[in-house]
């Protein structure tokens, strides 16, 4: 085996290890979603489930759209669907499956850039990938890369994957039909986070500049780009109507810039002494990039650029950009070490780069101060056994067009997990529980939310091709967020515990509800350590007939 | 003649690396997740060279010439990604159940795309 290949085995050793190894406490199935920390990464859990369970993502699934039936599948489909595949054909609960999955791709980009960059030169390219441990590192201040993982921005991972992809296919546009190549990237960016087709179709007109400028520009590449840009067109149609209908139509872009933001991100200061040191290799890379014009190098500028885009409108795609630094700017990591280690080593070779690699690594591991820390331990997870046997219990148990009403619990605040229900899910308006406990004014009419993914898209469904209909519009507000029939739903979930001392007095009154519930006929039918849910045979009628 | 006797020296050549490559994913990913079974750990990586990594590589298999070994099988696990993932989302809403794809679709994927690519690969 040659010290190349022997470098990186041990390189993805540790990334694995040190990476999702750590994240999912170093265990591949778990009992119940892992690792997962913010309502958005359940969002996709609960949806790939979905899909798998309807067995085609033509529509949503009525529990992730309040109830409707008709919603269309507005997400970008290409990491649920392959996440399903793998899953089922490697035994993994879907859950376990699309996360292994989702870092996996990671794992693929990081790859995929080295074999870019060493076409640059291969010594620099060892020397970059040390950075891209920085994926698993968290900030002082707000949430850092790490959270990318634990927080759910999965479907921009697989953007990620496709806009170095399309380096890579660019890298090899003369190659006979390389139009394959291009296509199949460029439809993979299409369906698997059509955000970064934006950014992709930028960065072909930047190329098409670059090849220009450089003399290098032929009718045969401009014929590549072309084709490619056909096929990707008509093989993405499908869904881009759907995009056009859905995410353009309900979130047009807006000029707006934005400084911070509360997505996984990196800032500049975050980098610390890092800074200096990609400072250097950006200069080094400039004065190289004016010898050696090489298309590796344009594209860690443009992704640099972008990532600061927040500044004329991108918004928190270029803060996503910026979460992905370490693997953007690997390339200056590289171009530092290399003129650094040249003060030592007289002429590098890739044995020498291995070694000077796996120290830098080493170093990040260890925690040196002054950059980006890395947790190293296992990240925890909101959802927990109890919750998700009553969520099994739900939907194994219940009428497929029960609805489930939720009165307080500290983990449905990530309202996503409930659908994991696999019903329509109402829960009760906390403010107001708070508000009426604390003025004893607790009555049958509440205002509580119909749950679902209708921010996004406002529950889209399709009466044509290209003829759309709204439902969150069309039942306006008060449907969804309104008050409510506490008596008039099937199923009751009180939850018995809260991790908050000063939320006991919120558990207590979920006690006294569910006494007064059972009081007026309502059967007990699953319960736990932390849960208990209660069946209304009587829907409609006076279950507050006494008070609670 | 000679030409075809090249290619079944190439491709048996890199059938071998293909194994090299799925026992060392074995092996690493067992390091990463050790409280996992050896058996599960397998079935894993199997299944992700299967779903991914093949069809991918019977992909690029048409530019064996001009692209290495390790290039194929990284940037084929990315296109195979590209290409599963693709048509299983428009075959499951015309009809093909995505629970029934996980085997026959990466199969017809490899089998299409060495089709495809026959007639470069007999004038190797």
């Amino acid at each position: 085996m040659d010290a190349e290949k022997a470098f990186l085995a041990v390189f993805i050793a540790l990334f694995l290890y040190f990476g999702p190894g750590i994240v999912f406490s170093h265990s591949i199935n778990h009992a119940y979603p892992w690792a997962i920390q913010a309502s958005d990464a359940f969002q996709h859990q609960a949806r790939v489930e979905s899909i798998k369970a309807m067995g085609n993502y033509y529509n949503e699934a009525s529990w992730i759209s309040a109830g409707f039936d008709d919603a269309v599948g507005f997400y970008p489909p290409l990491m649920y669907h392959a996440a399903i595949l793998f899953s089922n054909l490697g035994g993994m609960e879907t859950y376990d499956g699309l996360y292994l999955f989702v870092f996996l791709s990671v794992l693929l980009s990081i790859l995929l850039l080295y074999i870019c960059i060493k076409r640059f030169d291969s010594v620099i390219a060892i020397l970059s990938l040390p950075l891209t441990f920085l994926l698993f590192s968290v900030a002082e201040n707000h949430v850092g890369p790490l959270q990318s993982f634990t927080f759910g921005v999965w479907p921009a991972f697989i953007g990620h994957l496709f806009l170095i992809a399309l380096l890579w296919a660019l890298l090899n546009i003369e190659l006979e039909r390389s139009y394959i190549l291009l296509a199949l990237v460029m439809s993979g960016m299409a369906l698997g986070h059509t955000s970064e087709l934006i950014i992709g179709i930028l960065f072909i007109a930047v190329y098409l500049v670059f090849e220009y400028v450089i003399r290098q520009l032929s009718v045969s590449k401009l014929k590549t780009i072309i084709i490619a840009g056909g096929i990707s067109f008509l093989v993405s149609l499908y869904y881009l109507i759907i995009f056009k209908y859905t995410w353009a139509y309900v979130q047009p872009f807006k000029f707006e810039v934005q400084s911070t933001t509360s997505d996984p991100t990196l800032y500049l200061a975050d980098l610390s002494i890092l800074l200096a040191v990609l400072g250097i290799g950006l200069i080094l890379a400039i004065i190289s990039f004016a010898k050696k014009r090489h298309l590796v190098l344009l594209f860690s500028f443009f992704a640099l650029l972008v990532s600061f885009s927040n500044y004329i409108g991108f918004g928190r795609h270029a803060f996503r950009i910026r979460a992905f630094w370490p693997v953007y700017l690997a390339v200056f990591f590289g171009f530092a070490l290399y003129y650094g280690g040249k003060l030592l080593v007289k002429e590098w070779k890739e044995l020498y780069a291995g070694a000077a690699s796996l120290l830098m690594i080493a170093l990040i591991l260890a925690g040196i101060p002054l950059i980006p820390q890395l947790p190293l331990e296992p990240a925890g997870s909101i959802m927990d056994q109890y919750h998700w046997d009553m969520f099994d219990w739900i939907k194994s148990n219940t009428e497929k067009e029960a609805t489930i009403f939720y009165f307080y619990g500290d983990i449905y605040q990530h309202n996503a997990l409930l659908r994991n229900s696999e019903r329509r899910n109402v829960e009760i308006n906390r403010n107001e529980y708070i508000e009426a406990l604390q003025s004893g004014n607790l009555n049958r009419f509440m205002n509580a939310t119909i749950h679902g993914d209708g921010g996004g898209v406002w529950y889209a469904y399709r009466d044509g091709l290209f003829d759309y209909g709204y439902h969150l519009t069309e039942k306006g507000r008060d449907y969804f967020y309104g008050q409510k029939d506490l008596c008039g739903f099937e199923y009751y979930v009180f939850d018995k515990g809260t991790s908050i001392q000063q939320l006991q007095p919120l558990i207590e009154a979920n006690m006294a509800i569910a006494q007064t519930y059972a009081n007026a006929g309502m059967e007990g039918v699953f319960q736990n350590e932390v849960v208990l849910v209660l069946k209304n045979n009587n829907v409609g009628g006076d279950c507050f007939a006494q008070k609670a | 003649m000679l030409g075809g006797i090249a290619l079944l020296k190439k491709l048996k050549q890199e059938g071998v690396y293909l194994l090299i490559a799925v026992i060392a994913c074995i092996v690493l990913m067992k390091i990463a997740f050790y409280n996992e079974s050896t058996v599960n750990v397998a079935g894993i990586v199997l299944s992700f060279f299967f779903v991914f990594v093949l069809p991918g590589f019977a992909i690029l298999i048409y530019w064996h010439e001009k692209l290495d070994f390790l290039e194929r099988i990284i940037a084929g696990t990315v296109l195979g990604i590209a290409v599963i993932g693709i048509s299983s989302y428009y075959l499951g809403i015309l009809g093909w159940n995505v629970n029934g794809q996980h085997v026959a679709l990466p199969l017809l994927v490899i089998i299409l795309a060495l089709g495809l690519s026959w007639k470069r690969l007999k004038t190797y």
